[in-house]
């Protein structure tokens, strides 16, 4: 029983670690305009934007009622001049909220890339674009600094207890 | 449905981590007030469990449910988000009275050692009654939420996880609070009049209310972020602003109107919490379940036991049962490393050894134990013609112990970088013959499985990294054995083999020299050897003499070999990383080299031995001067040395678990590539993208850091426990353990920055990953 709970314990804590990057829509308001019969809001997310994996949200909504459109089509494209040319569709499946359509991308470098928004659904088709500007890529180190850091603070931890401990048993 | 309403219903976001937390103190809350149901069914009622239920599952919708990715949308809806968190789940948190229950859930060992010591301390007390204390509380409480509230705040938390995380922290921490004080849960006492709690709550009323008529009746948008955000049900944000008020004034009003009029009803027709009369306030002091016994059972898991499982493995045949399907793969590996073409990614030489039989190894001793010497394929020979070969000799006593092993294993691990053996199929299949050779020869002559016990490197990997395993060969009941005359389990009966490696089971403690072969349990009449769960690493920093084995403490050639294989899965690792490899070809330059042969030996010869011998031999000195110990040098570096082996299992599986999981499938063309070439297509043509050009996976690194992390706290722990057995005085031992600390943080960095570098994807069509 032991063993299984432990078992259980650690497994979940390696579902932890495995699906904490996998979270994937929301982010700051990009750009949000009136296009054809839809009104087009773009969310990026990590803020400030930079190089490296980042999360491409799109909610279309019908321009007149305001009502969601989900299941419209969405392709999101990102280019730079002297980058390969990134492009993937949208989906509610990637995304936790079901209103938005979302898409994971590797951004290959910083500086301006240009997005592309394209919608297909049955008000018909329409583009959105704007200028992207991601930062240099943080350190890895930077990134992943809590995962490196928490041996200290259970360290400090256990060190608190045995003082207090220690304490204790010379009162 | 509107397509709105459809979309929130199926909103649900995945966050382990809040799962895996409400799950653990719900698990260990149901235990404990299981335990406390059974003996006074009268004060645990089923009230308390469904209040504390209750409250996790408020706190797990307000998190994990539509609420969360909706919140950054509606203020209405993260306003209904922040009072599920700061009116509703904490005080059906303390209505479950968690203190006993929780306590009471946990098991002994974590009760008495970890838990009671924090209890017992004044300052902790103190700090705690001081926070609890109703002014505090209420103005705590009326802090965190104007603060929060306020329009750069509250931005700040809605444009950066970070703090939006650091804002539900605060509104749940102090809320906690606020609710303590009204509740007053059992077993604490009322230290103050409970007409108090009837200003008390009226003043966290009004400072809501006011806040809540502020946002109500606001003419302009409070929160810039909802002005941007695109409008859902053409709502405007002032609109929406409004009713995220109203909401915090209807029903955040009604959920502290509603305790005081109970707590006023109460207190103005006299009735008393029998509770408080029964167990409060005539008994005084009220003892915490912090040392009470637990039932005592023998083990509760016992591989044995597993349905099936068990079974098979208590089969006389079991072990031969696993041994001929990797007999198999090991006849592939040497086929087609013989036969095969000589690239590494393409030939199942290249591969299975070297990726995937690697990877599954350090897992299965992490998860489990020494399975892969439990199914070792290079035994059968020996086995099958066990009848006829003499094996009547005695192993060279100059020979019995570690020390052949040690270089042999220093040998592999510079063969293997010096010659590229994991990109010489013909090679790796010359070595496995090696393998199948030398175990038969030397089994063949000689007694007692000396070539695990004193030969094979794999044997040796094994045996040391399973001392920190989960599961091990041991005896169920001390006092069955303590009876027992015919001690079949060293002897054999029946022409079952006893422990071939001396290993007599009532002696025999940890994991080292154990194969796992089963012999013992299946030689003993009594059955009274398990596959047994214990703790990982406990065997590290006890010492007591060990059948087989004698003392740790007294065994330097096994001292060595865990320096070895900790430093060599450092070198072994670090051989890989770009930035090494660029240093090594710079100093071949400089040294005129064309092969990298020579620098390749140098670089081995430094982290297996020069840098090992400096670093060791310093923290033993100091270690001994700072300690005041009377053991010599080597004693001291001998028995600090099994410290650092969960440090360099950590590294072991961060590295092999790496090249496994990022090339899992590059097995595959090989496969298909091999079966063609025998004619048999069903497994259809080679799919060589699947051997390269796959980018590693995010996660992959944060999982090889997390080997890192587990491994330097036991590392850390088993130093500290050994210290402690060392010295006399605490503070003795803190000075004695602070070097073998610090070598260990060292270690740990140098793996971290391993992890960061980008590493060779040997064995896959890509370079770099």
């Amino acid at each position: 029983m032991r063993l299984v709970v432990v078992g259980v314990i650690c497994g979940w804590l390696l579902v932890g670690a495995l699906c904490a990057p996998a979270r994937g829509d929301g982010g700051v308001v990009r750009v949000s305009a009136k296009k054809g019969a839809y009104l087009i809001t773009v969310f990026t997310s990590p803020t400030p934007l930079r190089a490296g994996p980042v999360d491409i949200s799109v909610l279309v909504q019908d321009a007149v009622t305001g009502e969601p459109l989900p299941e419209a089509r969405v392709l999101v494209r990102l280019t730079q001049p002297g980058q390969p040319e990134l492009e993937y569709p949208a989906t509610t499946e990637a995304a936790t909220n079901k209103l938005l359509q979302a898409a994971q991308f590797e951004l290959t470098a910083s500086g301006n890339w240009d997005l592309e928004v394209q919608v297909e659904g049955s008000h018909g088709s329409a583009m959105l674009g704007c200028a992207l500007e991601a930062a240099e890529p943080l350190p890895r180190w930077v990134e992943l600094w809590p995962w490196i850091c928490w041996p200290a603070l259970a360290v400090a931890i256990f060190g608190i207890h045995r003082l207090l401990a220690q304490k204790r048993r010379h009162c | 449905m509107s397509s709105t309403l459809d979309a929130f219903v199926r909103s649900w976001p995945f966050d382990p981590w809040l799962l895996f937390a409400l799950g653990l103190t719900g698990a260990i809350y149901l235990r404990g007030w299981l335990i406390l149901n059974r003996r006074d069914p009268d004060r645990w009622g089923s009230g308390q469990l469904w209040a504390f239920l209750s409250g996790l599952a408020t706190i797990f919708l307000a998190l994990a449910s539509p609420i969360e990715p909706f919140a950054s949308l509606l203020l209405q809806i993260h306003m209904v988000q922040h009072l599920l968190l700061m009116m509703v789940a904490p005080p059906l948190l303390w209505l479950g009275a968690p203190l006993f229950p929780l306590l009471r859930g946990l098991p002994q060992s974590i009760r008495t050692y970890w838990i009671a010591p924090l209890f017992r301390s004044l300052a902790l007390r103190h700090l705690f009654e001081r926070l609890a204390h109703p002014a505090v509380a209420l103005l705590l409480y009326a802090g965190a939420t104007w603060i929060w509230h306020a329009p750069a705040v509250y931005d700040l938390a809605l444009r950066s996880q970070a703090w939006h995380y650091a804002q539900h922290g605060c509104f749940l921490f102090t809320a906690l609070i606020f609710w303590y004080a009204v509740v007053q849960p059992y077993p604490s006492r009322p230290r103050w009049s409970q007409w108090l709690v009837l200003p008390y709550l009226v003043l966290a009323d009004v400072q809501n209310t006011i806040l809540a008529a502020l946002l109500t009746f606001s003419e302009k948008v409070l929160y810039p972020y909802y002005r941007e955000v695109p409008r859902l049900g053409n709502l405007s944000a002032l609109d929406d602003q409004s009713t995220a008020g109203v909401i915090m004034w209807v029903p955040g009003s009604v959920a502290f109107l509603l305790p005081l009029f109970w707590i006023g009803i109460r207190l103005l027709y006299g009735k008393r919490s029998k509770q408080g009369i029964r167990h409060g306030m005539k008994t005084g002091r009220i003892a915490l379940p912090l040392l009470e016994q637990q039932r005592k059972t023998s083990h509760d898991h016992d591989l044995l036991r597993v349905p099936l499982l068990g079974r098979f493995l208590r089969w006389r045949h079991a072990r031969l049962a696993m041994q001929l399907p990797v007999l198999a793969l090991a006849a592939l590996v040497i086929y087609d490393g013989l036969h095969g073409p000589q690239v590494g990614a393409m030939n199942l030489a290249g591969i299975l050894p070297w990726i995937h039989w690697r990877g599954l190894l350090v897992l299965s001793l992490l998860a489990l134990g020494n399975v892969f010497c439990m199914a070792c394929p290079f035994l059968v020979p020996r086995t099958l013609a066990r009848r006829w070969l003499p094996q009547g000799r005695n192993w060279p006593s100059w020979l019995r112990s570690k020390w052949l092993a040690v270089v042999l294993l220093g040998v592999f691990l510079w063969a293997y970088e010096a010659f590229a053996l994991w990109d010489s199929p013909w090679w790796t299949a010359w070595i496995a013959v090696g393998y199948f050779v030398t175990a038969f020869v030397i089994d063949g002559f000689f007694s007692g499985a000396a070539f695990c016990k004193y030969v094979c490197p794999i044997g040796q990997f094994n045996f040391v990294q399973s001392l920190v395993s989960l599961l091990e060969v041991k005896v169920r009941d001390p006092a069955i054995c303590a009876v027992c005359k015919t001690k079949d389990c060293i002897r054999g009966r029946d022409e079952i083999p006893g422990c071939e490696l001396h290993l007599y089971q009532p002696r025999k403690s940890s994991n080292m020299d154990c194969t796992f072969c089963l012999d013992c349990i299946h030689a003993c009449p009594h059955d009274n050897i398990g596959v047994l769960a214990q703790a990982p690493g406990r065997e590290l920093w006890r010492d007591p003499l060990r059948s087989g084995l004698g003392r740790f403490s007294k065994r330097p050639d096994l001292a060595a070999l865990i320096v070895v294989l900790v430093f060599g899965a450092f070198a072994n690792a670090a051989g890989m990383v770009a930035p090494v490899v660029e240093w090594q070809d710079q100093l071949s330059s400089l040294l005129q080299q064309r092969s990298p042969l020579l620098v390749t030996s140098l670089f081995f010869v430094f982290s297996l031995l020069v840098l090992p011998a400096l670093l060791i031999g310093s923290a033993a000195s100091i270690s001994r001067w700072c300690g005041q110990m009377k053991s010599s040098r080597l004693e001291v570096a001998t028995r600090f040395a099994f410290a650092l082996i969960p440090l360099g299992f950590g590294m072991w599986l961060a590295h092999y678990s790496f090249h496994f999981l990022a090339s899992y499938d590059a097995a595959m063309p090989a496969l298909q590539r091999f079966a063609g070439e025998l004619g048999w297509d069903t497994l259809g043509t080679p799919e060589w993208s699947r051997a390269c050009c796959r980018p590693v996976a995010n996660w992959l690194p944060r999982l090889e850091i997390l080997f890192l992390d587990f491994g330097l706290l036991l590392s850390l722990y088993t130093g500290y426990r050994i210290a402690g057995s060392q010295c006399v005085r605490a503070t003795q031992a803190a000075k004695a353990f602070a070097p073998w600390a610090l070598l260990m943080v060292l270690l740990f960095s140098v793996g971290v920055w391993i992890v960061l570098q980008p590493m060779q994807m040997r064995g896959t069509l890509f370079p770099v990953g």
